[in-house]
């Protein structure tokens, strides 16, 4: 568990996003709950990177800092997030705004509440289009329906003029991932984007994501709890563990030789298609302490611990 | 889960809406009778037999048709100054219902703008509104309003002003809670994450999904605009006298109780039910478009 562990990888050209040293905390009544404790990360055009961690690591938290949308509560600490050049961690409102749709955009987690249940389906893809790209009504509506033929949803025109509540999770899914496309953002935050669906529906997900990424050349930020996801999708990932960046490397690398305990103890605890015998090791309790109080000798001292990471 | 396969057959949309609505009895019993109110509001000239204002001093206290000296032409009678009740009570329907139209429309406007603003900004704005309409609702209703009418000077339009002045707390509190619950939601995160302004969510994300709420509150509240109306028309704080709102006439006819009860019986059966009316229809309205309730 020394410094050597924390390898990250540079990508060649110059990272669209840069995560550096990025604190979070959550303010409580007495004291301040840290979230993220230094998290940096790069990825770079047309890059998907994935981000793996299990609950309460502050995978989301990171991809809500990126798109601005972290909880009130939620104080950055220190650290930036520089996209495309400049540092979007404190923006005003406005540029924030005009940042979103064309530059970030979003995958959610929850297909099933992320579309507004008052609304049809065509309007909330028009909406995106028009408020973007300044499209009339006429040349919003026909992206639109390309658009859902992007996304392989069958008889577009009908579900154009549909609600929400129409459609089946993996249909809403596919319109998400339509509206994130939309206006050609740079990066794309996919927050655990199939966990919400049936197994049978997330292979066709995950796959229409690879693909529309393929189209269209954003970088995706993939956070997920599922190593076997990763290892599909991600070119490069990084392991998360209580707010603090335990490894990261290409996937390849990561999941044929992890390096530090955490991560092999992840990669035990996935099914592997390529080894179908063996069984599944529970990450161990023991190693879970460790890290705890690794994390919390951080809070102590971060300088310290920044210092043996390198 | 089990919602998500229920979700994924092809639903059609409005026409389960209007199915729901349909069975319920509350939205359909309340709906008749606020239709036959509005009917006979709407049409009063036609359904008239008379002169609201017509006076017949040779047919004074002629009694309703149930009783056997009853005149021809005067189905529920006539009062002291011998004027067809019918015609009053038809006539008075049309200011009741406009009142309550206009004077919920009013309170509603007012109430949602503020309760949006408190339930979405939070923070200063939510303290002042959110104070400020505690304070109001310290006050007697009753005796704001007639303080109210009293100021403004009598008429149909202080009426209204009085109660969408008093009755704008009932949306504001409602709608405040109503739009900080949707604020949550995912799909709000969602239109963020598109570049929507905050205006831009309120308008078109929020306000859409706070509105089969609004539209309870609404008929809830034309019940009581109803109800105040008459009471201020009792204590002769709205039109002039001679004008026939049922308020007046129960006010009239409680001088003559003895000799002619149905003076004040009749427009009390008015008032009642149509309040009952709009009263059944709200709460149906409310279990029938309530994702909650609704099974």
């Amino acid at each position: 568990m020394s410094g050597a562990q924390f390898t990250s990888a540079k990508p060649p050209d110059g990272p669209i996003l840069s995560v550096r040293s990025l604190h979070l905390a959550i303010a409580g009544r007495r004291r301040q709950t840290p979230i993220l404790r230094g998290v940096s990360l790069d990825i770079a055009p047309g890059e998907v990177h994935g981000l793996v961690g299990e609950s309460g690591a502050g995978k989301t938290m990171i991809g809500k800092v990126i798109l601005g949308i972290q909880p009130s509560g939620a104080r950055i600490a220190g650290g930036s997030v520089v996209f495309d050049g400049r540092d979007i961690t404190h923006l005003p409102e406005r540029e924030r705004r005009r940042l979103m749709g064309r530059g970030l955009g979003l995958i959610p987690q929850d297909p099933m509440t992320s579309l507004n249940p008052a609304s049809r389906i065509g309007g909330q893809i028009a909406d995106v289009l028009r408020l973007h790209l300044g499209m009339d009504r006429a040349a919003a509506r026909a992206r639109a329906l390309d658009l859902l033929n992007d996304v392989h949803i069958r008889e577009p025109e009908r579900v154009l003029r549909q609600y929400p509540h129409e459609l089946s999770g993996g249909m809403r899914q596919r319109v998400l991932i339509a509206i994130a496309f939309a206006c050609r953002p740079k990066l794309i935050v996919a927050d655990e984007p199939t966990t919400a669906l049936d197994v049978t529906v997330q292979r066709q997900v995950l796959a229409l994501i690879k693909e529309m990424q393929a189209q269209e050349g954003a970088s995706i930020l993939f956070v997920t709890h599922d190593l076997g996801v990763v290892a599909k999708v991600c070119d490069r990932v990084t392991v998360l563990h209580a707010g603090r960046v335990l490894e990261a490397g290409d996937t390849r690398r990561i999941v044929e030789a992890p390096q530090h305990d955490y991560t092999k103890a992840l990669m035990a605890a996935t099914p592997r298609h390529d080894r179908p015998g063996d069984l599944l090791q529970p990450v161990p309790e023991a190693l879970t302490a460790r890290l705890n109080e690794e994390a919390l000798a951080y809070d102590a001292a971060p300088d310290a611990m920044q210092a043996g990471h390198g | 889960m089990a919602e998500a396969a229920r979700l994924s057959g092809p639903i059609r949309g409005r026409g389960s809406t209007v199915g729901r609505l349909l069975a319920n009895r509350r939205v359909v019993l309340g709906g008749a009778v606020l239709l036959f109110f509005a009917l006979a509001a709407v049409f009063a000239p036609l359904i008239a037999p008379h002169d609201p204002v017509e006076q017949d001093l040779l047919l004074q206290y002629v009694p309703p048709f149930w009783s056997d000296k009853a005149e021809a032409g005067f189905l529920f009678g006539t009062d002291n100054l011998g004027r067809d009740i019918l015609s009053r009570l038809v006539y008075g329907a049309q200011i009741a219902l406009f009142v309550a139209v206009t004077a919920a429309a009013a309170a509603g406007l007012l109430g949602t703008v503020l309760g949006l603003l408190a339930g979405y900004l939070g923070g200063w704005v939510d303290t002042v509104i959110s104070r400020l309409v505690e304070v109001w609702m310290a006050f007697p209703a009753v005796l704001l309003s007639i303080v109210l009418v009293a100021v403004m000077g009598t008429g149909l339009h202080s009426v209204i002003i009085a109660i969408a002045v008093i009755d704008w707390t009932r949306f504001c509190r409602v709608v405040r809670a109503e739009t900080m619950a949707q604020k949550q939601q995912d799909y709000v995160a969602s239109a963020v994450t598109v570049g929507l302004g905050r205006m831009g969510i309120l308008w078109r994300e929020i306000l859409p999904n706070v509105l089969p709420l609004l539209l309870v509150l609404f008929t809830l509240e034309m019940g009581i605009a109803v109800i105040v109306e008459a009471i201020l028309s009792y204590v002769n704080l709205s039109l002039a006298s001679d004008f026939p709102t049922w308020g007046t006439m129960i006010a009239d006819g409680r001088k003559y109780v003895n000799q002619a009860p149905w003076l004040m019986i009749l427009p009390i059966v008015c008032v009642i039910a149509l309040v009952l009316a709009l009263n059944a229809l709200g709460d149906g309205l409310k279990d029938a478009l309530d994702p909650v309730m609704r099974k």
